[in-house]
C-alpha cells in the first residue's frame, strides 16, 4: 500500500515535469517570430500603469485611466480648453443669453449611439439629471451646483438643450461642459449605476468601441465605423496594464507597447531610439502648502522664512532634470488658465533672509515634519533639496514618506501630524475652478486655509460680467494668496508621453490634461 | 482510514468558521469607516445614511457578518467599494492566471530540489553539498524582483528571446505557444525563488534519514550509493515533503505578488495590493479569508495523505 502510493505520487511529478519540460522547449524557439508579429500597425498599444476596472460609467468613474477608457468609448457636448479654444463634440454649439443666466446647446443631428439608435436631447438631459442625483455619487455633482443650487437642464427640442443657472456664474461654461453623455435607452430605470451589470457593455458615441476588458491585463477598444467626426484610422486600441515602470520602459524599447507617459529620469534611456517624446502641458501645479492645523506654522513670519529659505529653481532641476518637462510656477494658477499673472512675490531665494525673519518672529531651532508620497521619484527628490536648503536657514526638516492613499486621507482631515506637505492638483482654466483649494471650509481646502478676504473675492469673480473687472479681482487672488505664505508653488510640470515614431497625427488628436488625447480618431500609422 | 479523514474534515469545519470570524472582526476593528471610500466629504448626513443603507453598512456588526458569511456559501462574494466591481468576478478572472504561474513553478521547483537536496544530502560535506548548500543560502538572500529584472534585461531585452510583458501577445490570444512563451521567465523567477528553501529541507531530512539503520543495513549488503539513495531515502524524505507542499496551498493565491507586478501578470497579487493601497475593505477581506482558509485546506490536505502514505500516523490519531 504504501511503496503503491509513493510510486504513483513520483510517477506524478516526473510525468508532470516532462511535460511541461518538452512545452517549454517547444516555445523557445517560437517565440522570436511572435514578436515580429507583434506590432502590426492597425493595432495601437498604450501601456498604462492602472487597472481601470469592468465598471467604467460616465457618472462616478473619476480615476485617470477609467477616464481614458470614457473619452474612448463617449463623447462629450464639449471640451473647454480655453477662453477662445472650445471643441465641440455632441454639441455644435452652446450659448449663453445676454444675462448670462441661460445656456443654450445645440446638438448634432447625424449622431448614433454603438448599437444604432439616434442621439438625442433626452440622452443629454438624463445624463445632467443622473449626474445631479446626489444618492448616484457622481464626480461632477459639486460643479453643477450654483450656491448650493443645482442647474436646471431641459429639452427644447430634439436637438436643444437649455441650461437654467439659479445665479450667474461666470464659470459656467466650463463647468458645465467636459461631461460624457450616456445613453437614457440604456441605462433608464437604472437605480445603482456605480454597480451596474450594463457598464461591462458600454454604449458610447465615441470614436471606439469595447472589444474585450481582461481584469488587470488590458482594455481592447475597435474603431467605431459610424463615428461622427470620420472613422478613425487605426483599427485597434488596446490600453495594456503594467504596474511596474522598468519592464513598461523596456516594453516600450522592445515594441511591445506604443505609448507610455514615461518620468524624465528615463528620458535620456530612450533618446535615439524608435521612440519620440512628447511633453505636454496638463495644467499641473506642484506645490509645497502648509497645514495650518500645525502651531509651528501659525506665523507668517515662519512660512515665509520657509518660502524665501527654499531654492525653487534647485527643486525643479534635481527632480525635472530639465526645463524642458517643467517650468518654474509663482502663481497658483497655470499659465493657460484666464488671468494668469506672475506679478506677485516670488521668495526668491535668499538664506540670509529667511534667518533674518525667523529671528523676527522670535522663533529658533525650528523642527518640522514634511509629508510626501514615499513612492513617488519626483517628490523623493524635491523633498530631499527642501531638506537640504532648509537645513542652511537653520530649519531642520524631518521627511515623513508616506502611502498615496494614506496621504490624501489625512489631508482630508484636521490632524497635526506634519506641518508641511507636497502635492500637486489639475484643476481647470477659469479661476473659479481653482476656488475649492483656497475658499474656507473648500472640499480640497487640505490647507485648511482662511482668508475671508480672498472668500469674498471669489465670490465677486464668479459673479462679476465685466471683464476688466474680473481680471482686477483674479489678480488680487493671486497676490493675496501668495503673500499669505501658507502656498508655495514650485512648479508647473508636464506629463511626458513617449509614443512610437511611427505614429502620426498626434497634433490633429491633440494632447490634452488627464484623457491624453482629445480625438483619437486622428491618430494613425 | 476513512473514518480518520472523515474525522480531519470534521475538526476543520469549525477552524474555517473561526477564521471567517477573525478576518471579519479584523476588519471592523481597522481604524477607518467602510463608508469613506464611498463618499466624499460634502455630501449630506442623508446622503451618507443612504448609501450606508444601501450597503448594509448600517446594520449591527453581527448581522453584517451573517450577510457576508451567508454571501460566501452562496458564491456571492459582494462588491468593491472602489471599482464598483463583483468580486467574484474579478476573483474568478484573476485566480486561474496566478495558479498557472505558481503551479508549474512549483512542481518544477519540486522536482529540482528533490535531487539536489539528495545529492547535497548524500555527499554530506563534499564539494557538491557545499556548492548547492552556497548556492540556496545566496537563493534566499535574493529578492525575486531583482533577480527578476536581471532576467528580463538579459533574455527580454538584450537577447530578445521571450516576452516580458503579461500573458498573451495583443491579438494572439489564442495561441498556447504564444502563452508559454510568456510564462517562461515569470516561472522560472518563480521557480528560482521557491528552490533554496526546499532544497534545504530535502538535505536535512536526507542527511537525517542517511544516518538510520536500514540504511547501514543496506550498505553492508553491498548496494551502490546511488540505488540506497533513490530507492529507499528518497522514499522516506518524500514523507516529510507532503507537509511542505500542503503549507504551499496558500501559495496559489498569494505567492507571486512581486513576480506579477513585474511582469504585468494579470494574476491576484496586483489586485490585492490595489485592493490594501485603496482600503477596499471587500476585497482586502475576501482575500485574506481566501488565503487563510486555504492554510487549513492544506494542512488538511497533507494530512489526510500523509495518513494515507504512512499508516503509522493515523495510529498516532487514534
Amino acid at each position: 500500500m504504501v511503496r503503491k502510493n509513493v510510486n504513483i505520487l513520483v510517477a506524478i511529478l516526473l510525468s508532470s515535469f516532462l511535460v511541461l519540460a518538452g512545452c517549454s522547449s517547444k516555445s523557445t524557439d517560437k517565440s522570436s517570430s511572435k514578436n515580429e508579429a507583434a506590432n502590426k500597425p492597425d493595432t495601437f498599444v498604450y501601456g498604462i500603469d492602472g487597472d481601470p476596472g469592468n465598471a467604467v460609467n460616465v457618472i462616478t468613474t473619476g480615476d485617470r485611466y477609467g477616464l481614458m477608457e470614457i473619452k474612448t468609448l463617449y463623447s462629450p457636448l464639449y471640451m473647454y480648453n480655453g477662453k477662445d479654444n472650445v471643441k465641440y463634440f455632441l454639441a455644435e454649439s452652446m450659448t449663453p443669453s445676454e444675462d448670462f443666466l441661460t445656456y443654450t446647446a445645440k446638438l448634432r443631428k447625424d449622431v448614433k449611439w454603438h448599437d444604432g439608435q439616434p442621439f438625442t436631447a433626452d440622452d443629454v438631459v438624463f445624463t445632467y439629471e443622473q449626474m445631479l442625483k446626489e444618492e448616484n455619487g457622481g464626480w461632477a455633482r459639486s460643479q453643477l451646483l450654483f450656491n448650493n443650487q443645482p442647474v436646471k437642464v431641459e429639452k427644447v427640442d430634439d436637438y436643444t438643450v437649455k441650461f437654467t443657472l439659479p445665479t450667474v456664474s461666470m464659470g459656467a461654461l466650463e463647468a458645465l461642459g467636459n461631461i460624457f453623455i450616456m445613453p437614457k435607452h440604456v441605462y433608464d430605470g437604472e437605480t445603482n449605476i456605480a454597480n451596474s451589470t450594463k457598464n461591462a457593455t458600454p454604449v458610447g458615441t465615441g470614436p471606439y468601441k469595447l472589444k474585450e476588458y481582461k481584469a488587470g491585463e488590458s482594455v481592447t477598444f475597435e474603431k467605431n465605423d459610424d463615428y461622427f467626426l470620420g472613422a478613425p484610422k487605426i483599427a485597434k486600441v488596446v490600453y495594456r496594464i503594467i504596474m511596474d515602470p522598468n519592464t513598461a520602459t523596456m516594453a516600450l524599447q522592445k515594441g511591445e507597447i506604443n505609448a507610455l507617459a514615461i518620468q524624465p529620469s528615463d528620458s535620456n534611456k530612450l533618446k535615439g531610439s524608435n521612440v519620440t517624446l512628447k511633453p505636454y502641458d496638463e495644467g499641473r501645479i506642484g506645490y509645497l502648502a502648509f497645514n495650518l492645523s500645525s502651531k509651528a506654522v501659525q506665523e507668517k513670519e515662519v512660512r515665509q522664512a520657509i518660502a524665501f529659505g527654499v531654492n525653487r529653481d534647485e527643486i525643479n532641476t534635481a527632480s525635472y532634470i530639465s526645463t524642458d518637462y517643467s517650468k518654474p510656477a509663482y502663481s497658483f494658477l497655470p499659465k493657460k488658465a484666464t488671468y494668469f499673472t506672475d506679478k506677485v512675490e516670488k521668495h526668491t531665494f535668499d538664506t540670509k533672509k529667511a534667518k533674518d525673519l525667523l529671528s523676527k518672529a522670535g522663533v529658533s531651532n525650528l523642527k518640522l515634519k514634511l509629508a510626501f508620497i514615499a513612492n513617488n521619484p519626483i517628490q523623493q527628490k524635491q523633498a530631499a533639496v527642501i531638506q537640504q536648503n532648509l537645513k542652511a536657514a537653520g530649519i531642520s526638516v524631518e521627511l515623513v514618506g508616506m502611502d498615496a492613499t494614506a496621504l490624501s486621507k489625512k489631508l482630508q482631515s484636521v490632524q497635526t501630524d506634519f506641518d508641511m506637505y507636497l502635492s500637486g492638483y489639475i484643476m481647470g482654466i477659469d479661476p473659479d475652478t481653482f476656488n475649492s483649494l483656497f475658499v474656507t471650509n473648500g472640499e480640497a481646502n487640505y490647507m485648511h486655509y482662511s482668508n475671508p478676504k480672498v472668500d469674498e473675492l471669489f465670490n465677486q469673480g464668479r459673479v462679476e460680467k465685466d471683464e476688466a473687472k474680473r481680471k482686477a479681482i483674479y489678480e488680487e487672488i493671486q497676490k493675496l494668496i501668495i503673500e499669505d505664505a501658507a502656498f508655495y508653488p514650485l512648479t508647473e510640470n508636464k506629463r511626458i508621453l513617449a509614443i512610437d515614431s511611427r505614429v502620426k497625427g498626434i497634433e490633429e488628436a491633440g494632447l490634452v490634461p488627464v484623457y491624453t488625447f482629445e480625438d483619437m480618431s486622428k491618430l494613425s500609422y | 482510514m476513512l473514518k480518520y479523514i472523515f474525522k480531519r474534515i470534521l475538526q476543520a469545519i469549525p477552524l474555517l468558521f473561526i477564521i471567517s470570524i477573525i478576518c471579519f472582526t479584523l476588519i471592523q476593528l481597522a481604524p477607518y469607516d467602510a463608508v469613506d471610500a464611498m463618499t466624499t466629504p460634502n455630501m449630506t448626513k442623508e446622503t451618507v445614511e443612504l448609501i450606508k443603507a444601501r450597503y448594509g453598512l448600517d446594520r449591527p456588526a453581527y448581522l453584517q457578518y451573517f450577510y457576508w458569511v451567508k454571501g460566501i456559501i452562496g458564491g456571492e462574494w459582494g462588491y468593491s467599494i472602489v471599482t464598483h466591481e463583483s468580486i467574484t468576478n474579478d476573483l474568478s478572472a484573476r485566480i486561474p492566471n496566478t495558479i498557472l504561474l505558481v503551479l508549474p513553478a512549483y512542481i518544477l521547483a519540486l522536482f529540482f530540489s528533490i535531487i539536489l537536496g539528495l545529492l547535497a544530502g548524500a555527499n554530506k560535506g563534499k564539494l557538491a553539498d557545499k556548492i548547492i548548500d552556497g548556492l540556496s543560502s545566496f537563493g534566499i538572500a535574493i529578492p525575486s524582483f531583482w533577480m527578476a529584472m536581471i532576467l528580463v534585461f538579459i533574455f527580454g531585452h538584450r537577447l530578445n528571446i521571450f516576452p516580458i510583458l503579461g500573458m498573451h501577445t495583443i491579438g494572439n490570444e489564442e495561441s498556447f505557444f504564444d502563452l508559454l512563451s510568456h510564462m517562461v521567465l515569470p516561472c522560472t523567477v518563480l521557480m528560482l525563488s521557491f528552490i533554496p528553501e526546499l532544497v534545504r529541507y530535502v538535505r536535512s531530512s536526507a542527511i537525517g534519514q542517511l544516518s538510520e539503520d536500514y540504511v547501514m543495513v543496506q550498505q553492508a549488503y553491498g548496494a551502490n550509493p546511488t540505488s540506497i539513495v533513490f530507492k529507499h531515502v528518497l522514499r522516506n524524505v518524500l514523507l516529510p515533503i507532503i507537509t511542505i507542499v500542503g503549507m504551499s496551498l496558500p501559495m496559489l493565491v498569494t505567492g507571486a505578488v512581486v513576480t506579477e507586478t513585474v511582469f504585468g501578470w494579470p494574476g491576484i497579487g496586483t489586485y490585492f495590493v490595489k485592493a490594501i493601497q485603496g482600503f477596499d475593505y471587500p476585497v482586502v477581506m475576501a482575500i485574506m479569508l481566501l488565503s487563510a482558509s486555504l492554510v487549513i485546506i492544506g494542512n488538511l490536505v497533507s494530512d489526510i495523505l500523509y495518513s494515507i502514505v504512512d499508516p503509522r500516523i493515523k495510529g498516532m490519531g487514534e
